[in-house]
């Protein structure tokens, strides 16, 4: 049972895989079925988003990145908004905040820390400019989610509290670490608490009114009914096979 | 014609609108509710078709492409429901879903396949076109038939050590992890897929 929501539509995935699969397959002739797009199960998975133009580019056939060992993990602990404390580089003992997280590469986005500093110009006469980027650490080993009671790094168990819901408690004081707003974001980025609604959506309570009634007659005839149209020929018999 | 957008959206980044119906959503509505809401669906599934190559044309990138898949996903949805509600009448009153149902038959090239039942206006040993297809079969076949059977033989073989040496390397490079080799897609249990394996 996962406490966090999930997306229960496929839409979402739908979507990604179109943008993943759309201009960067190649196509194979097959001698009997024709042109086909290729099947590519190894994608590669950087600091961009599988609808980006630069992921395109780094899946592009005939690239080759070196293998990449991402551990599996079951279930999450952070969340975007979570107070974390960074172990290593050169911001090692800062707390920061989430910002954004990559789940295929276990990546996580701390505002402010672990940044990467490039002077950059937009000409060869303009003064370059410092630009400042954060970098991504990884959620297991660089990044550790911080105790409210004592402000250190802890460890955190997902435990059940006496009403049954899950929680993330701290290992080492036992203390209920509360999830961060950022945990209610689904999949595709949108918060179903802070969403308002628009003019071409259904409203709640026209989505919850009940307008069924149950009837002895298929979709169709009812529907027939419904607009008055009558058919009274019948039909021929056909086979089925 | 609603082919298009109203102005407001037009040359914006991306266009917020909301979700998919959902199954259970659309359960409670009337069957003239989704009838109307089909035509709905429909026109909103053009009105982004004709927008996306719209803006194809002027060299543009269309905001919010993923409004066609939730599009999409609901429409799935109402055939889903609709589909549910002529089964549960059928079986109620012939004890029979009232659907084509399928059938295990054999191809030109004597590879089996379960194939949709079609409606057709005149029974089987009457039809040209299925006679014909009966011409085929011969034991000429049966050579490139083994070969298949071993081919897929020996696929399901190399995935099943494939997926294996995958567990044992990410368990030797992340031992907390507690990781599982995925054996169930090749239907077998550890301990018989263990039995050929070297250690």
């Amino acid at each position: 049972m996962r406490l966090t929501q999930f997306l229960l539509s496929r839409y979402f995935k739908r979507y990604v895989e179109r943008e993943m699969t759309h201009r960067t397959l190649r196509r194979q002739w097959k001698p009997i079925s024709g042109w086909k797009e290729a099947v590519k199960k190894n994608w590669h998975y950087e600091e961009h988003r599988p609808w980006t133009d630069a992921f395109r580019q780094d899946n592009q056939a005939g690239q080759w990145h070196p293998r990449v060992f991402v551990e599996p993990i079951k279930e999450w602990w952070i969340f975007k908004g979570d107070r974390v404390e960074v172990l290593t580089g050169k911001d090692k003992g800062k707390h920061g905040l989430i910002n954004s997280i990559i789940k295929e590469r276990n990546w996580v986005y701390v505002e402010g820390l672990n940044c990467e500093y490039t002077m950059r110009s937009q000409s060869p006469n303009i003064q370059p400019i410092c630009m400042k980027s954060e970098k991504p650490l990884l959620v297991t080993t660089q990044v550790k989610l911080i105790d409210p009671s004592d402000n250190k790094p802890t460890d955190i168990e997902w435990r059940f509290t006496e009403k049954g819901n899950k929680v993330r408690v701290s290992v080492r004081t036992g203390r209920i670490i509360p999830l961060p707003s950022g945990a209610k974001e689904l999949e595709d980025f949108v918060n179903p608490e802070s969403y308002t609604e628009c003019e071409k959506d259904t409203k709640d309570d026209e989505v919850k009114e009940v307008t069924f009634q149950p009837r002895l007659s298929t979709f169709e005839q009812d529907i027939m009914d419904a607009m008055g149209i009558k058919e009274n020929r019948k039909p021929t018999k056909t086979y089925w096979y | 014609m609603e082919f298009f957008d109203s102005k407001e959206n037009w040359g914006e980044p991306s266009v917020r609108v909301g979700r998919p119906w959902k199954l259970d959503e659309l359960r409670l509505k009337s069957n003239s509710d989704l009838h109307k809401l089909w035509y709905v669906l429909l026109k909103e599934r053009n009105m982004l078709m004709t927008m996306e190559e719209e803006y194809k044309r002027q060299s543009e990138l269309f905001p919010s492409p993923e409004r066609l898949e939730k599009v999409e996903e609901s429409m799935e949805n109402l055939l889903d429901v609709v589909a549910e509600r002529n089964r549960a009448l059928s079986l109620l009153e012939t004890g029979e879903t009232g659907e084509p149902g399928r059938r295990w038959t054999y191809n030109q090239l004597g590879i089996g396949f379960w194939r949709k039942c079609k409606e057709y206006h005149m029974p089987q040993y009457a039809n040209p076109r299925m006679i014909k297809m009966n011409a085929f079969v011969g034991p000429w076949q049966h050579k490139y038939l083994r070969l298949m059977r071993e081919r897929r033989l020996w696929e399901r073989n190399r995935a099943k050590r494939r997926e294996y040496r995958r567990w044992k390397e990410y368990s030797a490079m992340f031992p907390n992890a507690n990781i599982e080799p995925n054996l169930e897609q090749f239907h077998t249990t550890l301990a018989s897929s263990m039995k050929g394996t070297p250690e």
